[in-house]
């Protein structure tokens, strides 16, 4: 006599042991959500101490559709010092061409005028290697400042340019 | 007293004197870099766009690129991060958050982010922000909530199955098959009551699961009634409504429909590197539940006997198939029915020697071996059992070592695992994979598998959490270097006498006030004058007091009108430029306010911040609780792990017992078979030796 189940039936017996499982399986979630819990809060208490409200500035990177222009390297001076600067590979690329927006640098400035330049490096349509760029002055004041560096598709020209954008928070 | 025309040297240094302390500081440079190099094309833009900024949306797309990365961890931990900033998420962010739980595990977090959601959108129109965002939002509910009832029915949670179909209170046509499915095998294997569908619109329940399905719940009431001699009728009617479905499953081509970004976040497990991969994934799938219609088809009608129709269907069935090892068993099956005994001996040791560690292949090791023995003789049938017999012999060797090899392991993860490298171009597996054949097929076991999983996810865990234990010793670092730097800086701002300083600076700075004040009052252009300026002004007095002394002595006439022209044009001259000079100076003193109103601001902070001895207390209390949930997890985690290992140890004993008791069962059966085959010889050659004493008697009485 041979036996054949091809068919995943669920017996009484089976849920007795899938209950105690599944203990175990919500004892493992608590877990994980507990950890997560203290990554955040691990992360807040970081960000305080190290870049205060005060005094802290944040550059982003994005892209629009990337069809004029496939970023490859950015880099970013402060009043002419180097701050950031960041390779792409293809899955960031892509990440950043399906609206994902990159923080690129988080760092502390003191009250005052500052000039920001950007530099993005990539190929464009015809694949050659061109390179877009922006400047941008602003001010320091006491609270959080957020700059945006969006690399945006100009349909007309056939190309692209750098636009910054600062947050309003 | 005279306005120099710069700013005061003892003011500059006042100033130089309070900003220099405190702040870090950034080197100040006004080169502008020439940023068009030889041989390459490059733009410069000078545009800035300052708009109203939507923080939801910039904090939704930073998770997002994590997301697009297939970091769903880091993806989760933006996302949480976020909300600490933004307080609370909008109804999109919540969903993707619910998204990324789920493929995270995390499915009750998921469960009651969903519960919110409504209430997270009527609050949403109500403060009619964009519905455009909020418009898919009834869409997206039902995808997550159909992606919850998947995972519970993965983890075989049927009550909480249940519960999440029952908060779908309508359906789209679009999703109706996958809620019809899910709503099949919570309810198995009873009839479901589905909800209407949307009216005006038809409803594809042609998809293959919803058939496959059918037609297993069919074959299912149909060998429950041919048990029962009384409905016998009936399962025969049943068996051939599941042919019916079958046989539309088989001559089918099905196709996935491309999925978009929601239905890819809560309804796709698996993450493909490239189009060309997913289609790949898509045929072979597709093939898959052909071939297991085929299988279901030949199975039936070995149920009712219809051994050639079997035989035919299992003749057509591929090579390569996840299921090709119960198909060749039922072939051979099938084959022995029909009197094919070569192809049936010929797949039975195909089989045994191919699928040794199966049941299946033990089941066929027997069947050849009394094939053997009834088709060919007697001899060979006793040779063809007692292969047999070793090979269970050896099965149960290797069983016996496994189990010893398992006991003895302390690490389970570090049971043989996997060292051969996925091939370029193959779909990730996800999971713990072993080189042992008795732990793969174990695994087959749905809870065993979660439980393996679960004790990955554990040690991914214990490695995040002692990750975050060491951040936290960097951070206790960081706030004891900032309590040095602020004991300084209050030290050092002590010693420093700042009050007489600002007394000084302010001082200096009403004194040039007024002077500026009295100068504009009483109109003197020479006030402003440069230095070349004042040497002629000086030059005209000593000129003028010169001509007023040899005044008696000599005609001086002339020498006066000169000297009046001299001082008219450069009193014409100093009128001229005297507006200017004043705004400049003007100026310098408002700077001169801007700065000292800064450097106060400056003190005051720092004042205030010396004087607060609570900020870094709160960080410090903030990081000690920190650290303590930290170890106490560590320790959760420690034990966790141990009880899964037990659980894990116990369902492998389970595993390795019932194989051991189906081995001394089919051990035992051979031995049968053996003795069966030992007896017919037995008698064969006892006829035989009758018939050889009874022909001599004959010979002789002739």
């Amino acid at each position: 006599m041979f036996t054949f189940a091809l068919t995943d039936a669920v017996n009484a017996e089976e849920n007795q042991t899938v209950q105690s499982s599944s203990e175990l399986t919500r004892q493992l979630e608590a877990l994980k959500s507990q950890t997560l819990q203290l990554n955040r809060e691990l992360f807040i208490l970081e960000e305080d101490l190290l870049f205060p409200a005060s005094t802290q500035i944040a550059v982003f990177v994005s892209v629009d559709t990337g069809r004029f222009f496939a970023l490859d390297s950015v880099e970013v001076k402060i009043n002419d010092k180097d701050v950031a600067g960041f390779l792409y590979t293809d899955r960031q690329r892509d990440a950043l061409e399906q609206g994902g927006i990159q923080k690129l640098y988080l760092g502390n400035l003191k009250m005052g005028q500052y000039q920001l330049t950007a530099i993005f490096t990539g190929v464009d349509q015809e694949g050659r290697m061109v390179k877009r760029a922006a400047e941008y002055e602003f001010e320091k004041e006491d609270d959080s400042l957020m700059i945006e560096l969006k690399v945006v598709d100009n349909t007309q020209s056939n190309r692209s340019q750098v636009v910054v954008e600062e947050w309003i928070l | 007293m005279c306005f120099k025309g710069s700013l005061s040297k003892r003011l500059k240094c006042l100033l130089l004197i309070l900003s220099c302390h405190g702040m870090c500081s950034y080197a100040q440079g006004n080169s502008n870099e020439d940023l068009i190099e030889s041989g390459e094309n490059t733009e410069i833009n000078d545009s800035k766009a300052v708009n109203k900024t939507d923080l939801q949306d910039k904090y939704y797309r930073q998770a997002l690129y994590y997301y697009f990365q297939d970091n769903h961890d880091q993806a989760l931990s933006q996302v949480e991060q976020s909300k600490a900033k933004l307080q609370h998420l909008d109804s999109r962010a919540s969903l993707f958050e619910a998204g990324l739980q789920l493929s995270e595990g995390l499915l009750q977090q998921a469960k009651k982010t969903l519960v919110n959601f409504d209430d997270l959108i009527i609050a949403e129109q109500n403060n009619q922000i964009s519905n455009r965002k909020s418009a898919r939002a009834n869409e997206l509910l039902l995808i997550s909530l159909l992606s919850l009832t998947d995972q519970y029915l993965a983890q075989g949670d049927i009550t909480q199955a249940k519960e999440s179909l029952a908060k779908i209170k309508s359906i789209s046509s679009t999703y109706y098959p996958q809620y019809h499915v899910l709503s099949q095998l919570a309810y198995w294997p009873d009839d479901v009551t589905l909800l209407p569908t949307e009216p005006g619109k038809s409803v594809d329940n042609g998809s293959p699961y919803i058939l496959l399905n059918d037609a297993l719940r069919l074959i299912e009431q149909s060998r429950e009634e041919q048990s029962s001699t009384e409905q016998s009728m009936n399962s025969h009617g049943k068996y051939q409504q599941a042919i019916s479905l079958l046989t539309t499953i088989k001559s089918t081509s099905w196709q996935e429909k491309p999925a978009d970004f929601w239905k890819t976040l809560f309804l796709n497990e698996v993450s493909f590197a490239s189009q060309s991969d997913e289609q790949k994934m898509q045929i072979s799938q597709g093939q898959a539940i052909q071939d297991y219609a085929q299988l279901l088809l030949a199975q039936i009608y070995i149920s009712q006997q219809r051994y050639k129709l079997a035989f035919n269907e299992l003749e057509s069935f591929p090579q390569q198939s996840p299921y090709t090892e119960s198909a060749l068993f039922l072939f051979a099956f099938a084959s022995q029915e029909v009197g094919q005994y070569d192809i049936a001996f010929s797949l039975l040791t195909l089989l045994y020697q191919d699928y040794p560690y199966s049941s299946l292949g033990w089941q066929s090791a027997e069947l050849m071996a009394e094939q053997v023995s009834q088709q060919r003789s007697l001899g060979q049938g006793i040779s063809a059992f007692q292969n047999v017999e070793n090979f269970f012999l050896l099965r149960q060797q290797d069983l016996r070592n496994f189990a010893k090899a398992f006991a003895d392991q302390e690490d389970l993860l570090e049971f043989l695992p996997v060292t051969v490298m996925p091939v370029q171009g193959a779909v990730a597996m996800k999971g713990f994979q072993t080189e042992s054949v008795w732990l793969q097929q174990a695994l087959y076991d749905a809870e065993l598998t979660s439980l393996y999983q679960g004790l990955t996810s554990i040690d991914e865990q214990t490695k995040k959490i002692q990750l975050l234990l060491n951040k936290t010793t960097w951070l206790a670092e960081i706030i004891a270097l900032n309590k040095r730097r602020k004991a300084l800086i209050v030290a050092t701002n002590e010693a420093r006498d700042f009050p007489m300083i600002y007394k000084k600076l302010s001082a200096e700075r009403d004194r040039l006030a007024l002077i500026l004040t009295q100068q504009v009052k009483s109109n003197d252009h020479t006030v402003f004058a440069n230095d070349e300026e004042r040497l002629w002004l000086a030059r005209i007095k000593d000129s003028d007091t010169i001509i007023k002394t040899i005044e008696g002595q000599k005609n001086t006439e002339e020498y006066q009108q000169r000297l009046s022209r001299v001082q008219g044009v450069l009193s014409w001259q100093l009128a001229q430029k005297n507006p200017q000079r004043m705004w400049s100076h003007k100026k310098q003193l408002q700077y001169i306010d801007n700065a000292i109103a800064g450097v106060t601001y400056q003190q005051q902070k720092i004042s205030e911040l010396s004087a607060k001895d609570d900020s870094l207390s709160i960080h410090v209390a903030k990081l000690q609780h920190s650290t303590f949930e930290l170890k106490q997890q560590l320790n959760q985690a420690g034990k966790l792990r141990e009880s899964f290992t037990v659980k894990i140890r116990a369902k492998v004993s389970e595993y390795i017992d019932e194989q051991n008791i189906l081995l001394a069962e089919h051990l035992l059966s051979t031995r049968q078979g053996m003795a069966n085959v030992l007896e017919r010889m037995a008698k064969t050659e006892k006829s035989l030796s009758r018939q050889s004493i009874a022909e001599p008697d004959l010979v002789g009485s002739y």
